[in-house]
């Protein structure tokens, strides 16, 4: 870690967090947060909610200084987020196509052709089934793992530098989960895709995470420095 | 809350007290008694409330339209209850196929609009008592009509729930809308007789009173307030106990594919409908029923159609175009005035939000005088310019009440909708906070108010028919009620069972039910 890290996050405190927490990704690098408020951490990056102290800088630039143009053109682009509830996810009223292809034509100029393709390519390379079918299908039609897929595929499209992940896995079931989790391993080692988890799931986060790091063990102690490879543990 | 309710049973079980304490007058001794001149007069010292003009006192006959308005209310309720809270117990022992006949008889009975049942009921029953004597005239049949029209959602709750506290939340919850009907029975002729100090009918008399010029207006505010604050009361209390269960959320057909569910399941309501319109027709009223294919009776309605889709098009038109927005701005924080003019609102019956419109807008008796009022519709196809004008006061004024009813109801989804993944996720795409708003959260909010009209298009046809009285509209509603005052009660039954085969249709329709 000679370079500066991807993402670093300095003194955060968001929402009723006690103290501030750091911790940094490097480009290409998973770390896996666990613990009280690790969701809000993990997504302070797409500004949902204004933290109530702190700093993100995500490639060289404060996320939380920058204007909403500029925040705009990271995310989706360079950040991508999978949120909890895959099945509130995705918009009960537009078909799985079209809400792909918005996510790469917020940020690119193509063609609804070239758009959809893309959607096709997207989930295909996610492994759901009948792509072709899938892009005209209603979310409410498909199954739970399939548009937890299609989220991770929504996410992944602009090939992001960093992914957000909040535990999703919780309406799965086992083997559908297994299988995901098998996809964002293999994901990561062909598109080198920095990786932030939240869970409160201590075998999911040694899976996924290169580090693990946890929030709770450190709200306890007021003064938090900066994560810096010292993991409780780590695994590859 | 409680303490609003303690109010409206002081003034329930103690009419005769307060009476006699604040108008102590010759003409107090009954609500009913005749006493000052033929000409109706304001308020003063002696009659705070005025009096009407066969003399009686306001305030009396306010306070004793409470006991009315309880009484009818709270037993219709009951009897709701009790028939509703049975129905749907037992249904829930039986399981999951109970569950499905109780949905589908529950959603046949939400089907028929209250007030055309009731008109058709009260109509019926009007004559000589009607179910060979066992419902007399007057009390016993608007009891009869609102516990009819509160069996649905009772049933519904009962089914669902499998214990007694969901049929009795929902028997509470039904005691506002059972006042509303029992109120808008009274405006219709259809409800309590005579001499009973009833809310609706003294709101009726104001009508009379309004339309011939001299605006008695004391005639129309006291009743009306009397009856926003009771429902108000009754309501807070009914919210105490949880909110209503959402509709269309509740389960569907079992073994039944989601395509196939709206359609199966509109089929499997049309015994039921069958069954219900079967009992308006022969089963209540002493003269057995009127022939089943009146020729001349269908002919009557579809030749008054065009003015009742005339009103409904304007409500529907305005409502999907402002119910989305309304919807999203009333959860903001800033959208609490919204929210308490909505409360207010919808507390309020639709024929007298018209009845206070036509005071205070129409262009002829009204006191500013800017839009057509009572009586001047002008159909379509004659002058479409003279159309717009002349029902822009009947589609504000249904327009903002069932905008006030959507808001409420429509407040949790739209809360739902600010909060949900897909909302965030779309912020996350790094899209732009207006497209944000109107691609995905209006449209959203767009598609849970076209559901919400859908299932509750009966309530809808309800406030159109009362709508059409108020502005003699000549739609089908003011021609089931005209011809129901002369006795002729098979437009009113038709014209309920015809509305429901179309709730029934409307609801079935792809997209409405998940």
């Amino acid at each position: 870690m000679s370079e500066s890290p991807l993402l670093s996050v300095e003194e955060l405190r968001v929402g009723s967090a006690a103290a501030g927490v750091s911790f940094a990704v490097p480009a290409g690098g998973s770390l896996a947060l666990l613990g009280s408020h690790a969701s809000e951490l993990a997504l302070a990056p797409l500004r949902l909610t204004r933290p109530a102290s702190g700093r993100i800088v995500f490639a060289g630039s404060d996320l939380l200084a920058l204007g909403d143009r500029q925040l705009r053109r990271i995310l989706g682009d360079q950040i991508g987020a999978v949120f909890a509830d895959p099945a509130g996810s995705l918009h009960p009223s537009y078909k799985l196509g079209w809400q792909l292809a918005e996510a790469v034509r917020a940020h690119h100029r193509v063609s609804g052709s070239a758009a959809r393709d893309r959607a096709v390519d997207a989930l295909e390379a996610v492994g759901v089934p009948e792509p072709r079918r899938a892009i005209d299908a209603h979310p409410r039609a498909l199954a739970i793992d399939t548009r937890l897929r299609a989220l991770i595929a929504i996410a992944l499209i602009n090939r992001p530098r960093l992914l957000l992940v909040d535990d999703p896995f919780a309406a799965l079931d086992v083997a559908a989960r297994a299988s995901i989790i098998e996809l964002l391993l293999g994901l990561r080692r062909r598109l080198g895709f920095a990786l932030l988890l939240a869970t409160a799931d201590a075998t999911l986060a040694r899976e996924l995470g290169d580090e693990v790091y946890s929030s709770s063990a450190l709200a306890s102690s007021p003064s938090s420095s900066s994560f810096s490879g010292s993991a409780s543990s780590s695994s590859t | 809350m409680v303490v609003v309710v303690v109010l409206v049973v002081v003034a329930a079980a103690a009419p005769l007290i307060v009476s006699a304490f604040s108008v102590g007058g010759p003409n107090v001794r009954h609500p009913g008694a005749v006493s000052a001149l033929g000409v109706a007069s304001g308020p003063s010292s002696a009659h705070p409330f005025g009096v009407d003009e066969l003399g009686r006192d306001v305030l009396a006959r306010v306070v004793y339209g409470a006991r009315t308005a309880l009484f009818d209310g709270v037993l219709g309720a009951l009897l709701a209850g009790f028939a509703g809270g049975l129905l749907g117990l037992a249904a829930a022992r039986a399981g999951a196929w109970g569950r499905n006949v109780t949905a589908v008889v529950a959603d046949a009975f939400t089907a028929f609009p209250v007030v055309l049942v009731g008109l058709a009921v009260g109509a019926s029953c009007d004559a000589g008592g009607c179910a060979a004597g066992a419902i007399s005239p007057g009390v016993a049949t608007v009891v009869f009509a609102v516990a009819l029209c509160g069996l649905g959602p009772v049933a519904r709750a009962a089914a669902g729930g499998g214990s007694w506290r969901p049929p009795a939340a929902a028997t509470l919850r039904f005691v506002p809308a059972a006042i509303l009907l029992d109120a808008a029975l009274g405006f219709l002729g259809a409800g309590v007789r005579g001499s009973t100090a009833d809310w609706g009918q003294m709101l009726a008399g104001a009508e009379h009173a309004l339309v011939n010029g001299d605006s008695a207006w004391w005639l129309l505010v006291f009743p009306g307030v009397a009856l926003v604050v009771t429902v108000g009361a009754w309501r807070l209390l009914g919210g105490a106990f949880g909110a209503p269960p959402a509709p269309g959320g509740e389960r569907g057909v079992v073994g039944v594919s989601a395509g196939e569910r709206g359609v199966v399941r509109a089929v499997a309501q049309l015994p039921v409908i069958g069954l219900i319109a079967f009992m308006l027709f022969w089963v209540l009223p002493e003269r057995a029923g009127a022939s089943m294919f009146d020729h001349s009776t269908m002919s009557a309605i579809w030749s008054h159609l065009s003015g009742t889709v005339s009103v409904l098009a304007g409500v529907v038109v305005v409502w999907l175009a402002l119910g989305p927005l309304l919807g999203v701005a009333a959860v903001r924080r800033r959208g609490r005035p919204l929210r308490a003019a909505a409360y207010v609102l919808s507390c309020a019956p639709v024929f007298w939000l018209g009845l206070i419109a036509v005071w205070l807008f129409a262009s002829d008796v009204g006191k500013l005088g800017v839009l057509p009022g009572v009586g001047r519709y002008v159909g379509l196809t004659d002058d479409p310019g003279k159309w717009v004008g002349s029902l822009a006061l009947p589609w504000i004024v249904l327009g903002l009440w069932w905008a006030a009813w959507g808001v409420l109801a429509a407040r949790a989804d739209a809360g739902r909708i600010v909060d949900s993944d897909f909302v965030r996720l779309a912020r996350a795409k790094g899209l732009p906070a207006r497209r944000v708003f109107w691609r995905h959260v209006v449209r959203a909010a767009a598609s849970v108010c076209v559901r919400r009209l859908a299932c509750d298009l009966g309530v809808l046809l309800g406030g159109v028919l009362l709508i059409e009285v108020v502005f003699g509209i000549g739609g089908a509603g003011l021609l089931a009620y005209q011809s129901a005052r002369l006795g002729a009660v098979e437009v009113a039954q038709w014209t309920a069972v015809l509305a429901a085969l179309l709730v029934v249709i409307v609801r079935a329709l792809p997209g409405i039910r998940r």
